[in-house]
């Protein structure tokens, strides 16, 4: 089997194991396998609410740094993770006095190449068949009511608002393939290929990404201002969205967003509907 | 031949009329020197304003950018990014730029330290830790919010380092207001870093205010602190011949009548509302308060009622020029002014201390 850092062999197991991060506990709770523990290491609060209603043992140390003496208390089996570099840092030493370790890509913008890695490790590939069917029957039908809505073709643009300016997803991450999946077009400016972010864009370039709707990805950090700007068409419809993550959850969480803006004029989840977006579309049935 | 006594007067006069003639020919010279560049530096800050209005991310046409000043029409695009992105923008670089740089001569005239700026009244690191409290207390990344927290805490953290400076017998010297500075910079330092590496959240919207930036802040911004700048450049320029006398060491300038502690205390309160504007608005952009006044002096020389104007013209110059340049050097992204200030004066920095033009304050 070849982890992000290279080949490693590991038992097959669904019990006891250990989660470096909040989104691989999440990750591994998806395929139906709940965590013995898991570190709070990006400490986003994105998906506490989560990880608090499945029960899982969370421990919160410093934020990027894994302990290994805490870890080291874990009667772990398989330890999971992602290559975040303080992490492969410590990757031997985990490998050696806690459990094997198997890394996921953290740049990785493909849910189901690090999900089909975690199921393969727990045998759970049967799990994430269903879920991955389960996504595709989501896409397949917003598309099919979109195009029956006549609005096949309609123009979204999508950006993301941070602390750290505006940003621009290339059309390989999650939400944009999506987003052309369901028969949505993006303005031009943002066909850009490629699975990475053109980050700190200027806002001077905003009135080229005027559409029929005009989505905005934020998080809790900041209070958004892209879609005030002076440089936004009144035009089109002008939405903030969360938590479009590059995961299963993510997935899901766009899907369910788009069907609310586009299809039913409605406002999108917001931040603390996360637990919401999970117990309706991902919890294993 | 032997000279008589009545001889001797005479070329003694003769000697004394050369000197003068030539005192003045020099001083006339100098003043020619320093007039010729307090134009170009004028004319500089005109070309920067001008290029910060009319270059940008998206081009824009400099006929279109003449209308948009002349005529503004709300309906084209064009006319908005120049009158109400990029006209703010530049007249808070104007500002900040102006700030920083009289900020950071009155710094190294005041200490009488050529490495002097800004910073080393704690003033950014007061800024940054209330900042860093704002935002995890508040929870709030408003940049008017941002703006007052970065304010009071500049202005507490150098009130607080005037104290422990003037603590003790001896009063205020440049070496204990720049140990105190110091000392209590690394002090709030830890305590930003210790909340930042608690929180995550804080830490994102922290990292990117301390790279320093122009960009986003609106007219709102800029008409809060700019009484503040305001006021700190007249209680700057006030001082300015105080100062001269204070560069010839304590003692000679008690002997010509100067104040010192009123001249110190009045330096420190014009740094604080100079640095505490400039740093509540962009964030802490550095180099600009260091390199600038270097620059000037070598040109304008050490006299303050120069150096301290001239460093501001210069400051506002570089800023602007750093801002323009930020906007165009990565499309459609931006760099922020506060790296490419950076990137600027770093090796501009190591040239003039190679060139040992630093001592002479």
């Amino acid at each position: 089997m070849v982890d992000a850092t290279g080949e490693i062999t590991v038992p097959v197991s669904s019990d006891d194991v250990l989660a470096l991060d909040e989104y691989t506990a999440v990750n591994l709770l998806s395929l139906g396998v709940t965590p013995i523990r898991a570190v709070n290491f990006f400490q986003l609060g994105e998906v506490d609410a989560i990880l608090e209603a499945e029960g899982v043992d969370v421990f919160t140390g410093a934020p990027f740094t894994p302990n290994l003496e805490e870890l080291s208390q874990s009667d772990a089996a398989l330890v999971a993770g992602l290559n975040f570099p303080t992490i492969v840092e410590v990757r031997d030493t985990i490998d050696d006095e806690i459990a094997p370790t198997v890394l996921v890509d953290f740049l990785s913008s493909d849910w189901r190449a690090q999900l089909d890695l975690l199921a393969s490790v727990t045998g759970t590939e049967d799990r994430l068949a269903e879920l991955e069917d389960s996504v595709d029957s989501a896409i397949e039908e917003l598309r099919d009511e979109i195009a029956a809505a006549g609005l096949e073709g309609a123009t979204v643009s999508y950006l993301e608002e941070t602390s750290g300016g505006i940003s621009l997803s290339q059309s390989g991450r999650l939400a944009p393939s999506i987003l052309e999946q369901v028969g949505l077009a993006r303005p031009a400016v943002e066909q850009v290929e490629g699975t990475g972010v053109i980050s700190e864009l200027s806002e001077e370039t905003l009135g080229d990404h005027d559409a029929d709707f005009m989505i905005v990805e934020t998080d809790l950090t900041i209070e958004p201002t892209v879609n005030e700007s002076p440089l936004r068409s009144d035009d089109g419809v002008k939405v903030y969205v969360y938590g479009w993550s590059e995961d299963v959850v993510g997935s899901f969480r766009v899907l369910a967003d788009l069907r609310r803006i586009v299809l039913d004029g409605e406002e999108p989840f917001g931040p603390d509907d996360q637990l919401q977006i999970w117990n309706e579309f991902v919890v294993p049935r | 031949m032997r000279s008589t006594p009545d001889s001797s007067i005479g070329l003694a006069d003769d000697r004394d009329d050369a000197a003068g003639d030539r005192d003045s020919r020099v001083a006339r010279d100098t003043f020619v020197r320093r007039t010729i560049g307090a134009i170009a530096l004028l004319a500089a800050v005109g070309l920067g304003a001008l290029l910060s209005l009319a270059v940008g991310t998206k081009p824009i046409a400099w006929g279109t950018v003449f209308d948009a000043l002349a005529s503004h029409d709300a309906s084209s695009s064009d006319h908005v990014i120049v009158r109400e992105l990029r006209l703010p923008r530049t007249l808070l670089g104007v500002a900040v730029g102006v700030a920083l740089g009289a900020a950071g001569a009155l710094m190294q005239g005041v200490t009488r330290n050529p490495l002097a700026g800004p910073g080393i009244l704690g003033v950014n690191a007061g800024a940054a830790f209330a900042v860093v409290s704002g935002i995890w207390w508040l929870g709030t990344s408003n940049v008017l919010v941002l703006a007052w927290f970065a304010f009071a805490g500049a202005a507490v953290a150098s009130v607080v380092v005037y104290l422990l400076g003037t603590a003790g017998r001896g009063g205020a010297t440049p070496v204990r207001l720049a140990l105190a500075g110091a000392a209590l910079s690394a002090l709030l330092g830890a305590w930003t870093s210790a909340v930042v590496l608690l929180d995550q959240q804080t830490l994102d919207a922290f990292r990117f205010w301390a790279v320093g930036s122009l960009e986003g802040r609106d007219d709102d911004v800029a008409w809060h602190v700019a009484p503040i700048i305001a006021v700190g450049l007249l209680l700057a320029f006030g001082v300015a011949r105080q100062l001269n006398a204070v560069a010839l060491g304590d003692d000679t300038a008690r002997a010509l009548g100067t104040r010192i502690g009123t001249t110190r205390t009045m330096s420190l309160v014009a740094v604080t509302l100079l640095c505490g504007g400039a740093v509540a608005v962009a964030g802490p952009i550095g180099f600009v308060g260091l390199v600038v006044p270097h620059v000037a002096r070598a040109w304008f020389g050490p006299d303050q009622r120069w150096l301290l104007p001239t460093s501001a013209l210069l400051g506002a110059a570089l800023l602007l020029f750093c801002d323009t340049l930020g906007r165009v050097a990565a499309r459609p992204s931006e760099i922020q002014v506060g790296i490419m200030t950076a990137a600027i004066g770093g090796p501009a920095f190591i040239i003039l201390v190679r060139r040992a033009r630093m001592a002479q304050l």
